[in-house]
């Protein structure tokens, strides 16, 4: 999806410079039409491509290689389509749903309070993770924290997962604690 | 008819998501209204609007009440309680209380004021 988006963005550059390039023709032909067949060279342009166009309407490899370029067109003009029409789906956690309403969260606050609540476990030295919400509600919490060699990977991730509690819980996230040995400099918080 | 537009009073849907914003900032804990990566959560009518509240005709007269916010990092749920009740308070006494629906949460950011999480919720300033 994003590489269909910026597919749309990059073509939507290109096809407004190709407009007001025709635009700048259009108001030549206006001007002076007569001087545009010699201006723009297509006496010349025939000349050059006029065999080009033999061969591909005949059977044999730049046929082929049309063929191609074609399939090539209509794929590349399915994804912009799905790229400009796809409806934009916020990225929210959604935490609860009453009567009363709903209470949801972006990612990135959700983020944020994991890592200070991951931070302040016993045995951390450096915390990152990543919030993927899902479409029922809850979501996925993944944890990447550091610790001191000395320091026994149960008992960290025993104390991330207890400090994470207060977030878990209430939000229906799932977590996902992994520890690695810190580089150098690591030291107990 | 210019000076007619900008004098006419605010639409009862204007006033409630006017009344839902200023009780919501009234709790401990919420920092402001934030309209949303999109913009989404935003009241016009006329020529007033409201940044950081959303509010939606729903069947049977009422109105729907949709809220995204800035908060300090503590307790969500809490905190989304706390506003909720402040906000139900604030209708009842002004009077619009039977055209409250359902109140929506969406917390766009939270701040870390240094504070250990969760802190407590307070339920007004």
């Amino acid at each position: 999806m994003i590489l269909a988006r910026t597919l749309v963005r990059l073509t939507s550059f290109v096809l407004l410079v190709v407009l007001a390039l025709l635009g700048l023709a259009v108001a030549t032909i206006t001007v002076d039409p007569s001087g545009v067949s010699g201006l723009l060279g297509l006496p010349r342009l025939s000349d050059a491509v006029g065999g080009w166009l033999d061969d591909l309407a005949a059977d044999g490899p730049v046929a082929q290689a049309g063929s191609l370029a074609a399939g090539a067109a209509i794929l590349l003009g399915l994804v912009l389509l799905i790229g400009l029409l796809a409806p934009r789906r916020e990225r929210l956690v959604r935490l609860d749903r009453t009567d009363h309403g709903t209470l949801s969260a972006r990612r990135r606050p959700l983020s944020h309070v994991a890592t200070h609540l991951t931070e302040q476990a016993r045995g951390v030295t450096g915390a990152r993770t990543k919030v993927k919400p899902r479409r029922r509600g809850g979501g996925r919490l993944r944890v990447r924290a550091d610790r001191p060699r000395a320091a026994s990977t149960k008992e960290v991730e025993a104390a991330i997962t207890s400090n994470l509690e207060p977030l878990t819980g209430p939000f229906k996230l799932k977590a996902a604690v992994h520890t690695r040995v810190g580089g150098r400099g690591s030291r107990v918080r | 008819m210019a000076e007619l537009s900008a004098t006419a009073p605010d639409s009862a849907r204007v006033r409630l998501a006017r009344l839902s914003l200023d009780a919501a900032l009234a709790v401990e804990g919420v920092l402001s209204g934030d309209v949303g990566s999109r913009g989404m959560h935003v009241t016009a009518g006329g020529t007033s609007v409201v940044r950081g509240v959303r509010v939606a005709a729903e069947p049977g007269g009422r109105y729907s009440v949709d809220l995204g916010l800035r908060a300090r990092m503590v307790a969500l749920p809490a905190l989304a309680d706390a506003v909720r009740e402040r906000i139900a308070r604030s209708a009842g006494l002004s009077g619009a209380g039977d055209q409250l629906g359902a109140i929506d949460v969406t917390f766009h950011d939270v701040e870390d004021a240094g504070a250990g999480f969760p802190a407590s919720v307070g339920s007004g300033r």
